[in-house]
């Protein structure tokens, strides 16, 4: 492998913005059934949710209720809570740049935009209005754990509190007929949706335990089309890890296979499998670090961004006809802008701080605890992946 | 404006000066074209083949210190090593075992698989992220350099774009016309804040390069070939190249051609190659130099022309030009420029002649010019804040 650099060291840069365009970031396909008699419950307490800015007294109040056991920042008697740094992966376009602008534009966070585009993301922050005072854009390119461990170096040296990192960015390749290949040689949609990202978070777990942040939380997103409890789940192909003897195999395709099940590689399921894995290792993440750390670890599904260029490799009929279909036959659609809402409420909303939670929004927008499939909530399926997967990415 | 036809002249003529006629050729970082394995390279120079993977920070200095002189591993940073010229010379410099490659790209998948599809060896290469389309992120890409711990010997800005076909400009995240703001500008912060670490190197042969194209050279039949290049007085230049109030072309010319901004922004390789040396050379021991490899025309810096271009261009060169060159070849030919002890004399532009020898070329009247390489020095600076 490239060797690794040893140190590396980062002022504090902040990105000039310049014109641009977006075109590519996750985003998740599928349907919303609030109303159907699948296995779907509200939850009260998500009910209740206020998307109004609440003041900062009010902020403090909720963060001492919700974390009785963090001490406050200022012994004196005055509660001023310090900006808050999140760090999202796949911030240059679609829902990670809605996130980053609404989280931004509130004034109370810095957002460092880990993106493998860096001109893009620069061209799309300043496009999307954001005050450059308030991102900082770092290099990150998922498909190479090299890049993943300079990145957190970099991260380091910019001498920030980590408080939040959200895992959002994906690729998806719904048309492929053959797998291509991360720099590690796994196959690229688990790769970087969930090998790059795992290896990211189980790095910076370590500065999120260091924060003094009231509220410290670790987001993975996931999607519908990953549950198949759902109808958008059951459509074909269908996620399936089976006994993961893919993943342990290597997922390179030489001697082995794409798919981490082992099966013939299919684009959509190759995608659908890692969101799996994704809402797998937040509750694993869950059940072994967050009594003993505090933080907050959450999943949430914001609707079908179909606008999204997350299907930008798909065919244009597809392009075309998914948003009219989403919007008006499965009522499943919602915007880049009412996404990226959403995300930044369950980063920074004080009555979501409850921990191995998969957030959903009903029509109404109002958020609830949505169910996971029997697979995706496997607990020793959880684990086996859990150690697969630090094996592969070198923790183990 | 002329099409990118008139590049290919029906007639040839004999050129007054001892030089290839060639069309311009370079190897980018931002183009993705399928990679073919490149070949193996020899060197001129005596070679050994490292046995063993280098030291975890390589650069260190060996213990013996005593009547031995055995030179350390160089480290070497390439920008735009992915593919074409600079991905041929890292392999070339690599697999002497001589040298540690720092691989500068923008694209850090790209990279990591052209090392591999090379077959160049784990430990003598690293990839660090650059994007000279932004100036945070080369100076993120200085810290993160210096963070890493390794001395630096030599700089290579090898990497460009070229947009021949393009009637409006793009811009750079700070707002610079895209080809001088990647060739020109970001290179020249770049190799401003590397300095320091250069000149701090204990190593024997420390050494500057930017690459060079004839095409700026007006003194050659490529670089008649319109549109020419000219920098006029640097208005363009001085009102930061933003192309809404004032001009994306550096001599503030209303109509933007994209294959002129690019062979301007050779002659601004050119010229602060030369006021590099004029500053500093005498006072920091470093060797600045430029060089033109040859056309390589098969690398995917023409990627943006027409397809009809792509096709006939190579063969062109090959049989009627006589100024193809191999992507292995130029590979050589840069690494001999970064490494051989008889190319160690500065402020020389570096051309090949058909037998393979390296001679110093002459440049044109306006790359040669000491008050405009001084000008450009000055509103570089402003324009990338080192000022």
């Amino acid at each position: 492998m490239a060797l690794q650099a040893a140190t590396s060291f980062l002022p504090s840069a902040l990105s000039a913005r310049k014109e641009g365009s977006s075109v590519k970031d996750s985003a998740f396909l599928g349907v919303h059934l609030a109303d159907d008699g699948l296995k779907l419950e509200t939850a009260a307490l998500g009910l209740r949710t206020k998307r109004v800015i609440t003041s900062v007294a009010i902020r403090a109040q909720a963060a001492a209720v919700s974390s009785p056991s963090v001490t406050p920042a200022s012994p004196s008697g005055k509660k001023t809570l310090r900006k808050g740094t999140a760090i999202i992966t796949g911030a240059s376009s679609g829902l990670g740049l809605a996130t980053a602008k609404a989280l931004a534009e509130t004034g109370k966070w810095h957002v460092i935009m880990a993106c493998r585009d860096f001109l893009k993301a620069s061209r799309a922050a300043k496009a999307a209005g954001m005050d450059k005072d308030s991102f900082t854009v770092v290099h990150l390119d998922l498909a190479s754990l090299d890049s993943v461990r300079q990145f957190v170096k970099n991260v380091r040296q910019l001498e920030m509190p980590v408080d939040v990192v959200v895992c959002n960015a994906a690729v998806y390749q719904p048309t492929a007929k053959e797998p291509s290949y991360t720099a590690d040689g796994f196959e690229m949609s688990v790769g970087v949706n969930h090998l790059g990202h795992f290896l990211l978070a189980r790095e910076l777990l370590s500065d999120l335990q260091s924060s003094d942040y009231p509220s410290k939380r670790l987001i993975i997103v996931g999607s519908i089309t990953g549950n198949t409890n759902t109808l958008a789940g059951n459509v074909p192909p269908k996620a399936n890890l089976g006994d993961l003897r893919g993943l342990a195999g290597g997922l390179n395709g030489i001697g082995g296979s794409a798919m981490i099940d082992g099966g013939e590689f299919d684009g959509a399921k190759a995608y659908k499998d890692s969101k799996v894995c994704n809402m797998l290792t937040m509750q694993e993440f869950h059940r072994r670090y967050h009594e003993e750390t505090g933080v907050t670890f959450a999943s949430l599904y914001p609707g079908c961004i179909a606008t999204t260029g997350l299907f930008r490799e798909h065919i244009p009929l597809f392009r075309l006809l998914f948003p009219p279909f989403q919007k008006y036959i499965t009522k499943g659609y919602v915007s880049e802008e009412e996404a990226g809402k959403r995300l930044s409420q369950v980063v920074s909303d004080p009555s979501l701080t409850k921990s191995g939670v998969y957030w959903s929004w009903n029509k109404n927008s109002a958020s609830f605890e949505n169910q996971l499939s029997e697979e995706a909530s496997d607990a020793d399926k959880a684990k086996k992946l859990w150690e697969i997967s630090e094996k592969l990415v070198g923790l183990a | 404006m002329a099409l990118q036809a008139a590049l290919l002249p029906s007639t040839l003529s004999s050129v007054p000066k001892k030089c290839s006629i060639a069309v311009a050729a370079k190897d980018t970082a931002f183009l993705s074209v399928s990679q073919k394995k490149v070949q193996a390279a020899s060197l001129s120079v005596r070679t050994r083949v490292a046995t063993t993977a280098p030291v975890a920070t390589p650069g260190s200095s060996t213990a013996a210190k005593d009547g031995k002189k055995t030179v350390r591993q160089g480290v070497v940073v390439i920008t735009g090593a992915s593919s074409g010229l600079g991905l041929a010379a890292a392999k070339a410099l690599a697999e002497t075992g001589k040298w540690h490659v720092v691989m500068a790209c923008r694209d850090f998948l790209k990279a990591a698989k052209a090392a591999k599809g090379a077959g160049m060896a784990d430990g003598s290469y690293t990839i660090m992220h650059l994007d000279l389309a932004s100036l945070d992120s080369v100076r993120q890409f200085v810290d993160s350099f210096r963070r890493a711990g390794m001395p630096l010997d030599s700089l290579v800005c090898n990497a460009a774009i070229y947009r021949p076909t393009a009637r409006t400009p793009t811009f750079t995240a700070d707002g610079y016309e895209m080809s001088v703001g990647v060739n020109h500008l970001g290179h020249f912060l770049l190799a401003r804040l590397l300095l320091d670490d250069m000149q701090k190197s204990d190593y024997p042969s420390r050494r500057l390069i930017i690459l060079g194209s004839i095409t700026g050279n007006t003194n050659t039949l490529a670089g008649n070939i319109p549109p020419k290049a000219g920098l006029g007085d640097l208005r363009g230049l001085a009102a930061g190249l933003r192309g809404q109030n004032g001009s994306a072309m550096i001599d503030g010319s209303e109509s933007f051609d994209g294959a002129k901004a690019y062979k301007d922004s050779k002659i601004c390789n050119m010229l602060t190659m030369q006021e590099l040396h004029r500053r500093y050379h005498e006072e920091t021991g470093i060797t600045f130099a430029s060089l033109y490899p040859g056309c390589i025309a098969t690398t995917g810096l023409f990627r943006e022309h027409i397809p009809l271009f792509r096709l006939l261009f190579p063969p062109f060169q090959k049989f009627v030009t006589k100024g193809f060159v191999s992507e292995a070849e130029s590979g050589k030919r840069l690494a001999q420029v970064v490494s051989d002890p008889s190319l160690t004399k500065s402020g020389v532009y570096w051309s090949w002649n058909k037998d393979s020898a390296s001679f110093e070329n002459q440049l044109s009247q306006e790359a040669s010019d000491p008050e405009k390489a001084k000008k450009l020095w000055e509103i570089s600076e402003k324009l990338v804040g080192l000022a």
